[in-house]
């Protein structure tokens, strides 16, 4: 799990420009979107629907999963891992 | 461009307390050089971060903005976030008057290539959300709480009579009692930006003032370009 949330980490970074940030700014738990978070918006989490779908084969069908598994790194990531297709290329443990 | 010849203003509209211009790899703000990047090696994006760094702008949306946002922001944040300005800021009654050539084609073209992937191309939102050339008043408008009226022209050239009648119009109908108007141009291998923001009457402050007129507005465009 460890090594999916570091994985995730640096492609949300790169996936989103977020070029003001570094990996060590974003814990597992911390927050992805609002301002208590890292900040990023509705926009952004477009982005990360494409990211799963293009980086581990995973289609959000249902907006309503976004809003808890997108909470947090560890979140995504534990979605990843209940959603992912035996044709994706995502790290496992 | 629509016929604004027939506006018709009852008063000498306004007057330009400061402008900005953008272009190779130089910044200046009423006639002087604030920032420069030597050589022209680095793409303008690069110059663009480069001038966000050096005026320690702490705005990180910046960075998820496209290069004709970032352009915008760059030289509107000249000119409506300065010290010296702080006691004569511009206020949500401003309207925003921008005009380019060449819409979003640099973003546009990204675009494309996105959705051309061997693969199945998947659109980017972030990309395609910047594909509309008044993203980028949005994104000016967000940063300095501006909620006035705004528009964007696409014109072959700078269309200087056209956006001082229309502004001197807003302004004199009162519409607005101050707008950022300009020139904000990104093509594939070109960039230049000319902002600067006209008031509806005489600041008594410790600083050059220019008559709103197309004659001084020519001048001061082609003065840096």
């Amino acid at each position: 799990m460890d090594t999916l949330i570091t994985q995730l980490r640096a492609q949300i970074i790169e996936h989103l420009n977020l070029d003001d940030i570094q990996p060590s700014d974003v814990g597992a738990d911390d927050p992805l979107f609002g301002d208590d978070g890292l900040g990023l918006d509705s926009i952004d989490a477009l982005e990360v629907v494409v990211l799963l779908d293009e980086h581990y084969g995973i289609k959000v069908d249902d907006p309503n999963e976004i809003n808890e598994s997108f909470a947090s790194l560890r979140t995504l990531a534990e979605f990843i891992k209940q959603n992912q297709s035996i044709n994706a290329t995502a790290v496992t443990e | 461009m629509p016929p604004f010849y027939f506006l018709k203003c009852t008063n000498m509209a306004g007057y330009i307390s400061t402008y900005c211009t953008v272009s190779r790899h130089q910044i200046w703000v009423n006639g002087k050089t604030v920032f420069e990047e030597e050589g022209t090696e680095k793409e303008v994006d690069e110059f663009l971060i480069a001038a966000h760094r050096h005026f320690k702008i702490k705005y990180p949306k910046f960075y998820k903005m496209d290069v004709l946002s970032r352009l915008a922001f760059i030289a509107s944040e000249m000119l409506l976030s300065t010290d010296t300005l702080k006691n004569d800021s511009v206020n949500s009654q401003t309207s925003i008057i921008l005009c380019n050539r060449s819409s979003t084609v640099v973003t546009d073209v990204k675009h494309q290539k996105n959705i051309q992937k061997e693969q199945g191309g998947i659109p980017s939102p972030a990309t395609f959300v910047y594909t509309l050339p008044n993203i980028m008043i949005g994104e000016m408008s967000i940063r300095h709480r501006l909620t006035g009226e705004s528009v964007l022209f696409i014109s072959e050239t700078f269309p200087v009579n056209a956006v001082v009648q229309y502004s001197n119009f807003m302004i004199d109908q009162g519409i607005c009692n101050s707008c950022l108007c300009g020139w904000v141009e990104v093509s594939l291998n070109y960039y230049h930006a000319f902002l600067y923001v006209v008031k509806s009457e005489e600041k008594l402050v410790k600083r050059t003032i220019y008559p709103h007129t197309s004659e001084t507005i020519q001048k001061l465009y082609l003065s840096n370009h």
